[in-house]
């Protein structure tokens, strides 16, 4: 086959995962008839579920957001990924026609084994070095262009990482993809002088000899034309009312007794709602479950709705009590 | 009305999970609009409407588990033409894509992921065999997909039909009651999706591997399947076939006609025809007859042999027969069909002959019902040589379920012994056992199987034709279900349980039930049979009162001495 691929090589310098992802579906608009482009992001402190993944059952969202950390949602599968700026991410855009999975996997082997590293790419789509995953890859498609992308853990936080892709307490029974547990490791353990840039430069070198083309390294940082698309990765709708359907419990014993939550979540807002209590009447019991239907599920809404419930003073202080305890699950 | 189809997956997928669904019933949508996510091996792709209109069902839910060709949405609206075709692109796309190839290593090969497949692949596993499945569809074979259970939910269905339209009999007033075929369409379709991704899930819990595609044997310890975008070839120790069968055709003039249904497509009628001709008065026919029938279809049955489910005993025949009539379902017995003609205003005629004489029913859909056939194309088993019946209909096996390649098994339909999904189920155990090394012959004298008509019948063991046919001396025992209280109370006392006993032996060896829920009644008579009791054991066991059961128990008296509740 002739070569009339043209390649593109475009560098994010922002950090901010919103940004990046939002940047990566503009290329994709945008990629042209038998193009090629790698796209070389990083973002710091972040969380990336899968396309349909359930970002409450798969990360403590609530506490990683609190720490200062930012969730994101990817348009790709797979499941849930760490990111901070020891790790980078690559994506090739392209024009479908000229996808070749195997190709551009040839481009990531070849530019870590520059590196010193032998590499190879497993079934479930990682990329491994001995046995341990170091980049995990994911695609999505359109009519016409198509994307694979991936993580290279350099230099990450694994002490985060393990810390924050914990499954939470809650019983979550969810009808999106889970993530699939893997042993990871830092390119940097294995080999101790790489480091980002060096990948960086390996990659494209060894992007431009696969491809055989040639291009200067765009830059980008901030562009009006992704606004809207950036609005959309940092909303909440996105981010957590894109889950697919799932149902979650929540039980804590208070000094006055026990009360058992079971929410029925759709589009991030509460479908159906049932709570079971030993210590609470069934007429407030009837209005809290009335109060928290169709709402958001989000505790500032939560909380709104829990004020507007008209009640005795100690019911008053159960609800203040459970209000605290769900702010402490709830993001 | 029209369907929009899963079309496409990410890279060579042909099944994937289903995320985020962006769209309601009701909801208005246009050509391009984004309807769903699919997911399949970390690829995402966003399924676009090719249709505007309004959503009228949705087939799927979100976590489920669908194929390529799947239906995803119903849309009262019109299609785009352009959007339908898949794109130059894509199909330029999977040319280039070469096929990756992998060879696998496992302990036991499993064909087709039907009721015998799957439960031999979790038994299999559960032993601590490597095990892969092979499934071109879905798993949960025929049964769960296009028999069995899809026809139950709709027994179910008009079950409850029927009794509300009869609801004044037991004082209660009900008005405007009426069918919504679609609503009935949809929950058999959840009950499916239910059972199939319960399946799925099992395969996953017991690390068991499933190929989508189809299966050929290359050698006895060689299976090539094509799948997703990889070319497999499985080294593999064991091999079970379990590719089933599929549906039956006869060569009628005007079979392929627009208005001739298979049971396949009646399963995903959504409207209701006014009159409807079944062509077969088998199990398969006569659950459909009583379905469409209760649903107020004017149903017409036309049967070969001279009596609708011709294998039953003949007073079982003659009892649904007068119960089929008395609903008003016509019969015509000891006919053939010659034609199915289309009219000019989009109606059929079927044309028959009985007793030499040319008849004639106009009806607008035609359901063809005569059984089913061993499915094995492409498997390879001509090159192999492996044995066939002498009848060539389906493969021979031994009662091991070996094939006359001893590491080559084969198990359910495909070895047309008998057509049931337990018995693939059992069979495929027998087989599992047989290649962990344990010796186990399969034993076919107490196989129950259940017919959904209304009442039900159940049949364990041997019949009394049967019997007779095979000069065994027998005694019978029989109690009607109108002098049980508790089928009084169900309004339905109707039919009898019988019970045939070896004169010789005094065991009890056959049974057939017909009345209210006599298919979940068989099960203490299947036990009684499989372990050998005889009849006077079963009379000095205490049946609860009041239960339908004590039938069981007073036809067991019956044929010790006399029942206690009836005289003849």
């Amino acid at each position: 086959m002739q070569n009339n691929i043209s390649t593109k090589i475009i560098c994010s310098k922002s950090y901010d995962p919103w940004h990046n992802l939002a940047f990566e579906e503009y290329l994709l608009e945008k990629v042209k008839e038998n193009e090629i482009i790698l796209y070389l992001w990083q973002n710091n402190n972040t969380i990336v579920v899968g396309r349909n993944q359930n970002p409450w059952k798969e990360c403590r969202c609530k506490d990683f957001e609190e720490d200062g950390g930012k969730i994101a949602r990817r348009l790709s599968g797979g499941g849930t990924v760490f990111h901070d700026i020891g790790n980078l991410n690559f994506t090739f855009v392209m024009d479908k026609k000229i996808y070749d999975l195997e190709k551009q996997l040839r481009v990531i082997l070849e530019a870590v084994n520059n590196l010193g590293i032998e590499a190879k790419f497993s079934g479930r789509n990682d990329i491994l070095a001995g046995e341990r995953k170091f980049s995990g890859n994911a695609f999505y498609e359109k009519e016409k262009s198509s994307y694979h992308h991936g993580t290279i853990l350099v230099d990450a936080n694994m002490d985060k990482l393990s810390k924050y892709l914990k499954v939470s307490k809650e019983k979550i029974a969810s009808k999106g993809i889970e993530s699939v547990r893997s042993r990871v490791v830092n390119l940097k353990t294995l080999k101790e002088d790489i480091t980002i840039e060096k990948l960086k430069e390996s990659l494209i070198s060894s992007f431009f000899e696969i491809y055989k083309g040639e291009s200067n390294i765009e830059y980008v940082e901030d562009k009006k034309i992704i606004e809207d698309l950036y609005k959309k990765y940092s909303s909440w709708g996105w981010k957590y009312g894109e889950t697919p359907k799932f149902d979650i419990n929540f039980i804590n014993r208070f000094t006055w007794g026990e009360i058992d939550l079971n929410l029925n979540l759709k589009d991030g807002m509460i479908d159906s709602i049932v709570i079971y209590s030993d210590a609470m009447n069934s007429i407030l019991i009837k209005d809290i479950e009335y109060e928290l239907l169709n709402t958001s599920f989000k505790m500032e809404f939560i909380s709104k709705k829990l004020d507007n419930i008209n009640c005795k003073i100690d019911e008053k202080n159960m609800i203040s009590e459970i209000k605290k305890w769900l702010k402490s699950k709830i993001g | 009305m029209i369907e929009i189809k899963l079309e496409q997956l990410s890279g060579e997928s042909k099944s994937g999970n289903i995320g985020k669904i962006n769209v309601k019933i009701g909801d208005e949508i246009k050509t391009g609009d984004i309807l769903l996510q699919v997911e399949s091996q970390k690829g995402n792709v966003s399924v676009k409407s090719n249709a505007s209109g309004i959503v009228e069902k949705i087939v799927i839910d979100e976590g489920d588990r669908i194929n390529i060709g799947d239906v995803l949405f119903e849309i009262d609206g019109v299609q785009n033409e352009e959007c339908t075709k898949k794109t130059g692109g894509f199909n330029y796309f999977n040319t280039l894509m070469k096929p990756q190839k992998k060879e696998i290593e496992v302990d036991i090969t499993i064909i087709g992921a039907g009721p015998g497949g799957y439960v031999a692949a979790i038994y299999a596993a559960k032993q601590g065999k490597k095990v892969v499945v092979i499934e071109k569809e879905h798993v949960g074979g025929t049964c769960l997909n296009h028999g069995c259970i899809p026809t139950k939910a709709l027994v179910r269905s008009s079950e409850i039909y029927r009794n509300i339209k009869k609801a004044d009999s037991f004082g209660i007033f009900a008005e405007n009651i009426s069918v919504d075929m679609k609503k009935v369409i949809n929950r058999k379709d959840k009950i499916k999706n239910q059972l199939k991704s319960g399946i799925e899930y099992l395969f996953e819990k017991h690390e068991i591997e499933k190929l989508d595609g189809n299966g050929k044997i290359v050698d006895e310890n060689t299976v090539f399947v094509k799948a997703n975008r990889t070319e497999t070839t499985i080294n593999t120790k064991d091999i079970i076939i379990a590719t089933g069968s599929e549906t039956s055709t006869v060569p009628i003039k005007g079979i392929d006609s627009k208005n001739v249904l298979t049971s396949k497509e009646a399963l995903n009628m959504t409207s209701l025809p006014k009159k409807l001709v079944i062509v077969g008065g088998g199990v398969i026919g006569m659950e459909f007859a009583f379905i469409y029938e209760s649903f107020g279809v004017e149903v017409f049955v036309v049967e070969y042999a001279d009596e609708i489910l011709a294998s039953l005993d003949e007073d079982v025949c003659d009892e649904i027969t007068e119960i089929a009539k008395e609903n008003g379902i016509k019969l015509y017995t000891g006919s053939k069909v010659e034609a199915i003609d289309e009219t000019e205003n989009g109606e059929s005629i079927v044309s028959f002959i009985k007793d030499g004489e040319s008849k004639y029913i106009s009806c607008d859909k035609v359901l063809v019902a005569v059984g089913r056939q061993p499915y094995f194309e492409g498997l390879g088993i001509e090159e192999l040589g492996i044995e066939m019946h002498q009848n060539k209909k389906g493969i021979q096996i031994n009662e091991k379920m070996q094939t006359n390649i001893p590491n080559i098994y084969a198990i359910g339909d495909v070895t047309n012994i008998l057509q049931l999904a337990h018995v693939a189920s059992h069979q495929g155990m027998v087989a599992v056992d047989n290649i962990l090394g344990k010796v186990k012959n399969i034993d076919y004298s107490a196989v129950p199987s259940a017919i959904f008509t209304e009442p039900e019948i159940a049949v364990v063991g041997i019949t009394e034709k049967i019997a007779r046919e095979k000069g065994v001396e027998i005694e019978i025992g029989k109690f009607p279900m109108s002098a049980n209280g508790k089928a009084l109370t169900l309004g339905d006392a109707k039919g009898f349980v019988k019970i045939i006993k070896n004169k010789s032996t005094g065991k009890i060896i056959g049974s057939t039930i017909i009345g209210p829920h006599a298919t979940d009644l068989l099960s203490s008579v299947t036990l009684c049979i499989n372990n050998g009791l005889t009849t006077e054991q079963i009379t000095e066991t205490i049946f609860a009162h009041p239960t339908t059961s004590e039938s069981i128990h007073e036809a067991a008296l019956n044929v010790e001495g006399g029942a206690i509740h009836f005289a003849e």
